[in-house]
């Protein structure tokens, strides 16, 4: 009886470990994976050459690097960012995606770069890149956006609507990449949301609190430090929840707290 | 007569040197144009010269900051391409990159045909490649550094204390927890990953600025660069270090020799603000440089 149940035991274990080498090894047609590697926590800076700290204060869990080649002898490099939630993989993809085209397939999101392609799916943020024809590359890349679709595993993170696209903040750093606050830097939110229009350059920032008096807290801390710095030049304001200034470079920043929330416009 | 003679000339050669040194000591020389090769190699002539800073027969180290893709995360190809050329023009027998540069980076440049043959005589040290790992080598652990507060032990390549001349060539780019990466950053390119990972993990809390800045600038008590070249042509002034990022576009080679002066002009250039960049603060603390840009000749051209 015991020696049965041993049985049973080990061939489960065989079978457990057999699944998740064949889920370890992606099958994309007309390429051959050649390695993969594993970098969790912070392992992450032996990966990234500067910025891995932006992904730690998202929420990173690990990151999977697959090596493939093809009979052309082209080699792909493809790095999954498994990340703690969908909103932290999306906020990282978007403020990487900078100004590249974005394309939409289904749930995916695609940012096209000259030599690599960025995708968003799920919790999990993707780099695609190598020593590979562009036609390679793409070939590569919608291969392996219909393999993440077929993929039941893979949530859809939210409909598009490509008119209200807006990127994702999660802790000063994120915020002060997209404006340097410096030390006047707004902390203490539990997320925001920004637009940013390239044309104009106006960037809108929504930091949510968890409460009114947090949020007023936040207002008062930040446009404290921000009176006291020497970088920006308090303007005239009539309203007391909201405050302007100017930086050197003349862009105006103001400040509005409306119920939990800081409402930012620099322009 | 004669010995009299030799005397006044050679008193009259050293208050000559010791003018230039000061001259040079305190000037920052920027140059606009489009062109970066021209730039860089104009930079250098109006700062002096190359010849001012590697005698015949030295060995010439360079740190490039070469190992991104972005565009506006490296420096320009034709601006390290220039140093390169004028070294060996300079008559340095020999030039070592501190960190390794790829020829698929030489090659980004349009200038790389005309001038293979002497980017291949730029000799590397091939194991300082990201992620770069100790071996006994390539590197050295230093004990202690003299004046250090924060860096322990640091980890980096022998090739910094045997060469004569350090030319550091950084670009002005954004960085997300730096604010600023120029020529005082740049310098964690002579040390292993191990150690730079140690300036971001191992302050008070994870990725302390302060602790991490103090890192950085102690790093460059152990040996001050003689020359630098800096990339503020095109660069990221967004989602650095790496990018995509937003470009400024500047077309500008700034050459000079006071590390924090040189950043703190760069800091400007590209509309950061200087109190945000806590690098430059602590490196100006450890005497470094000189931080105030009205004490410092500025050339632009």
């Amino acid at each position: 009886m015991l020696k049965a149940f041993v049985l049973l035991v080990l061939t489960s274990l065989l079978l457990c470990s057999s699944a998740k080498s064949q889920d370890q090894n992606l099958q994309i047609s007309g390429w051959e994976q050649l390695s993969i590697e594993t970098y969790p926590g912070e392992d992450l800076f032996f990966l990234i050459d500067g910025g891995a700290e932006l992904y730690l204060e998202y929420g990173f869990d690990r990151v999977e690097v697959r090596d493939f080649s093809n009979n052309d002898g082209m080699k792909i490099h493809l790095e999954e960012y498994k990340m703690k939630d969908s909103l932290a993989a999306w906020g990282i993809y978007f403020l990487r995606t900078g100004k590249n085209r974005i394309e939409y397939v289904d749930n995916c999101h695609i940012s096209i770069g000259e030599d690599f392609r960025m995708i968003h799916s799920g919790s999990s943020y993707y780099v695609i890149s190598g020593n590979a024809s562009r036609e390679a590359l793409n070939s590569f890349s919608q291969s392996f956006v219909k393999l993440l679709l077929n993929n039941s595993a893979i949530k859809p993170f939210i409909s598009v609507n490509t008119e209200q696209i807006r990127g994702y903040l999660r802790g000063p750093l994120a915020l002060n990449n997209l404006y340097s606050f410096g030390a006047s830097c707004p902390d203490g939110f539990v997320d925001g949301y920004y637009s940013q229009s390239y044309e104009s350059g106006i960037i809108s920032v929504q930091l949510g609190y968890l409460d009114q008096q947090s949020a007023e807290s936040a207002f008062l801390n930040v446009v404290g430090k921000m009176e006291k710095a020497s970088k920006f030049q308090s303007v005239e304001s009539s309203i007391a929840q909201k405050k302007t200034f100017s930086d050197r470079q003349a862009r105006e920043i103001s400040i509005e707290m409306m119920n939990t929330t800081l409402v930012i416009e620099i322009r | 007569m004669k010995n009299k003679a030799l005397l006044f000339v050679s008193i009259f050669c050293l208050f000559v040197n010791l003018a230039w040194a000061q001259t040079a000591s305190n000037t920052i020389v920027s140059v606009k144009s489009t062109d970066f090769y021209y730039a860089a190699k104009t930079g250098i002539s109006k700062l002096g010269g190359m010849t001012q800073f590697v005698k015949p027969g030295q060995k010439v180290g360079i740190l490039i900051n070469s190992a991104f893709d972005e565009k506006g995360a490296y420096v320009n190809p034709d601006i390290a391409i220039a140093v390169v050329v004028e070294c060996f023009e300079a008559g340095a027998s020999e030039v070592i990159g501190l960190q390794m540069i790829t020829n698929e980076y030489w090659q980004r440049s349009s200038l790389y045909e005309r001038f293979k043959d002497i980017l291949a005589k730029v000799k590397m040290v091939e194991s300082n490649v990201f992620p770069a790992t100790y071996n006994e080598t390539d590197y050295i652990r230093l004990d202690t550094i003299m004046g250090a507060k924060s860096l322990v032990k640091p980890e980096i390549v022998k090739a910094l204390f045997e060469v004569d001349v350090l030319i550091n060539v950084p670009i002005a780019k954004h960085h997300a927890t730096t604010k600023l990466t120029c020529a005082v950053k740049n310098m964690m390119g002579v040390c292993t990953r191990a150690t730079n990972v140690g300036m971001h993990l191992k302050g008070p809390k994870r990725n302390d600025h302060d602790f991490l800045a103090q890192c950085i600038a102690d790093l460059n008590l152990v040996r001050k660069p003689d020359l630098i070249v800096t990339d503020v042509t095109e660069v990221i002034i967004t989602n650095g270090p790496g990018g995509p990022g937003e470009i400024a576009k500047h077309d500008r080679v700034v050459v000079g020799t006071d590390l924090v002066a040189m950043d703190a002009y760069c800091t400007q250039l590209i509309g950061f603000e200087p109190e945000d960049v806590y690098t430059t603060a602590k490196a100006a603390e450890h005497g470094l440089g000189e931080p105030d840009l009205s004490k410092v000749k500025i050339l632009e051209f």
